[in-house]
């Protein structure tokens, strides 16, 4: 059945319109990405009303290639401006922009594009091959173990999410609470509506994320005023292809930051800014020449690039196998899904096999596309750069509120997206963590849905999630995610070492 | 301080969800009645954590409830979010070929990121391109004018 689905994905990808929205889609993405303050979160967050319009699978490989060429196109502003176009590439600047003072900034871009096309391509293999067995695994999870992978997949990226682990947690409580609203799946009662018929079927999702990744960044990108560009580089004069040689001599390090851009992928709540930074240490761990880098050293753009791009390959494996998106930015991908009726969970790789290996060829494809869309379009995106975050701001309203309307012709919609932005932009202040609320938003339903039936099988009896040797373990490592966010281990390790007579390590350290 | 707030106010919201969900079927409400329950014990351990956080701060010499604020920069963004909720609110009565362009030419032109020409070219392209895209293409029912 899988090998049928392989073969329907890739049949479906060199459609004539699926290569268009590819090419397309990177082409958005790098544009996107190379604009300091603009996010692909964002991006795909504004194009998801866009895809209404086409099937499932050829909206979702144009949201999939504007994802991960944006990673590329945050290398972009990073090498040219010192600053970083998305947080992904903020380990470039280290070594890029120095090349490109020394006159190299085709280099250092065409090492950048180049790294990320291994990165992309080794990730998206990962995928093709890991998803579809994780998927047939999952297929004998009943709903105790998916309730199980449900908490699981919302403890450790609300444990996970920059800050404190405790704020992640609560965001991602608030957002499966806001999930409740609506109509109760088992038993039809409509939930926290207040008479509302807007809210009976629920918070619509796509809203929720256009308002809360949307809003903030226009309202920051106003506050902050223009990027710094004093120390710009205005132009790209020299040749951005490397030659074979130096294709040959970036491949290890390229293949070693792809493989760890893939296994950060793969958990929950870390992402591109992660693999980047652990890449750039572990390239310059095994270098011979560590005091070249932050000289505009090749290897110390090559590997955060190649990391951060296979990243979106690694974070895809739980959000298609799992229905568990690992970032807020495959949890607007997943979203994508779901504006088509696609309901995200174990079926996606037997019910939707189609669009799901679609979407797993698109990755791929959209690699390749992306280097010679890099090859082709980089210099025009100098321009993109020097475009005022002033004038961005108000454009990102008008799409966010035009967007919000689209998805149901509803003006209360409108007010959602707003409400739920200005709710986004408190958060920020405040540095609470949205990207587990985003998460809880689309657990919740999985959550309430699995509960019930689960209790349904057990009798109203709890344990029934102790019964299952899969569930059991899952939930206990929940537990211990949310366990490691309280001061828990601390009091642990202190009585431990009191019990064993040993000296504390803060006394230790105080004096030392 | 903002903290305290949001976590209070997450509080205080499970606490209604959960007063409300108590005329709902068992079933209906035990999720909601179980998450209340966490986000009350996650928000009072934020509020207890952030209060530790100020006695460390405050023994140290260095508590700042209120972190220094740039007046100019918090002016903009208010001033920006009430400008976009009276967009919210009148491009359903103006239509979006007036509300869009009085939108952005406030915005801009209060600010002046580019010059003049430059504005009304960015007003004029903006709008044109996503009514092209969106009304023309989409065929989004987007009123465009006063009572259309």
């Amino acid at each position: 059945m899988n090998d049928t689905f392989l073969w329907i994905g890739l049949t479906n990808v060199v459609q004539p319109i699926n290569i268009f929205v590819i090419v397309l889609g990177t082409l958005i993405g790098m544009f996107v990405g190379a604009m300091p303050g603009l996010s692909a979160t964002m991006a795909i967050a504004l194009l998801l009303p866009l895809t209404f319009q086409f099937e499932p699978a050829t909206g979702l490989a144009l949201l999939a290639s504007l994802y991960l060429s944006a990673m590329y196109g945050g290398s972009i502003a990073a090498i040219l401006l010192r600053t970083p176009g998305t947080p992904a590439a903020a380990a470039t600047v280290i070594d890029g922009y120095p090349m490109a003072q020394a006159g190299k900034a085709g280099k250092a871009l065409g090492f950048s594009l180049s790294a990320s096309l291994v990165g992309g391509v080794l990730s998206s293999i990962v995928l093709l091959t890991v998803a579809p067995l994780l998927g047939q695994l999952v297929l004998n999870f009943g709903p105790v173990e998916i309730f199980a992978i449900a908490v699981l997949g919302i403890t450790i990226i609300g444990s996970l999410s920059q800050g404190s682990a405790l704020l992640g947690l609560l965001s991602g409580a608030i957002g499966l609470l806001i999930a409740m609203i609506g109509m109760d799946p088992t038993t039809g009662t409509p939930r926290f509506t207040f008479g509302n018929l807007n809210l009976f079927g629920g918070v619509e999702f796509t809203v929720a994320l256009i308002g809360l990744f949307s809003i903030p960044q226009a309202i920051r990108l106003m506050t902050r005023g223009n990027t710094d560009v004093s120390g710009r580089i205005s132009s790209v004069r020299d040749r951005m292809l490397p030659s074979a040689r130096d294709f040959l001599a970036m491949l290890p390090n390229s293949l070693r930051s792809a493989v760890i851009g893939v296994f950060t992928g793969l958990i929950p709540g870390t992402g591109g800014d992660t693999a980047s930074w652990f890449a750039y240490n572990e390239a310059k761990r095994f270098s011979r020449n560590k005091a070249e880098f932050g000289k505009g050293y090749a290897p110390g753009i090559v590997a955060p690039e190649a990391a951060n791009n296979a990243v979106v390959g690694g974070a895809l494996i739980p959000t298609i196998s799992l229905g568990i998106p690992g970032s807020s930015s495959t949890a607007v991908l997943m979203g994508g899904l779901m504006v088509h009726g696609i309901l995200p969970g174990p079926t996606l790789m037997t019910d939707y096999g189609d669009v799901t290996y679609t979407l797993l060829w698109a990755v791929l494809f959209a690699n390749v596309a992306l280097f010679a869309v890099g090859l082709l379009f980089t210099r025009a995106c100098v321009s993109v750069t020097k475009i005022p975050n002033r004038v961005v701001g108000p454009v990102i309203v008008v799409l966010s509120i035009i967007g919000a309307y689209a998805l149901n012709n509803s003006i209360f919609e409108i007010w959602l997206m707003l409400g739920f932005g200005l709710f986004g932009y408190v958060l920020d202040a405040c540095r609470i963590p949205t990207p587990p609320l985003v998460i809880g938003l689309i657990l919740g339903s999985v959550l309430d849905t699995s509960l019930e039936q689960s209790l349904l099988i057990g009798r109203g009896d709890w344990t029934i999630f102790l019964q299952s040797p899969i569930a059991a373990v899952l939930l206990t490592i929940a537990a211990l995610s949310v366990l490691q966010a309280t001061p828990f281990f601390g009091w642990l390790g202190r009585a431990i070492r009191r019990s064993r007579g040993l000296p504390e390590m803060e006394k230790d350290a105080g004096n030392t | 301080m903002g903290r305290i707030l949001v976590a209070s106010a997450a509080v205080a919201l499970a606490l209604f969800f959960r007063h409300t969900a108590q005329s709902y079927p068992s079933a209906a409400a035990r999720l909601p009645n179980l998450l209340g329950l966490i986000i009350i014990l996650l928000g009072t351990a934020v509020i207890v954590a952030q209060a530790l956080e100020w006695r460390r701060q405050s023994a140290d010499g260095q508590l700042q409830l209120v972190p220094p604020i740039d007046k100019t920069a918090f002016g903009i963004g208010v001033l920006f979010a009430a400008l976009c909720v009276a967009y919210a609110a009148s491009i359903h009565v103006l239509g979006y070929l007036i509300a869009t362009p009085v939108f952005l030419l406030v915005a801009l032109g209060a600010l002046r990121p580019i010059s003049w020409p430059n504005i009304l070219l960015t007003v004029i392209a903006v709008t044109g391109v996503i009514w092209a895209v969106f009304i023309n293409f989409l065929g989004l029912p987007m009123p465009l004018f006063p009572g259309a």
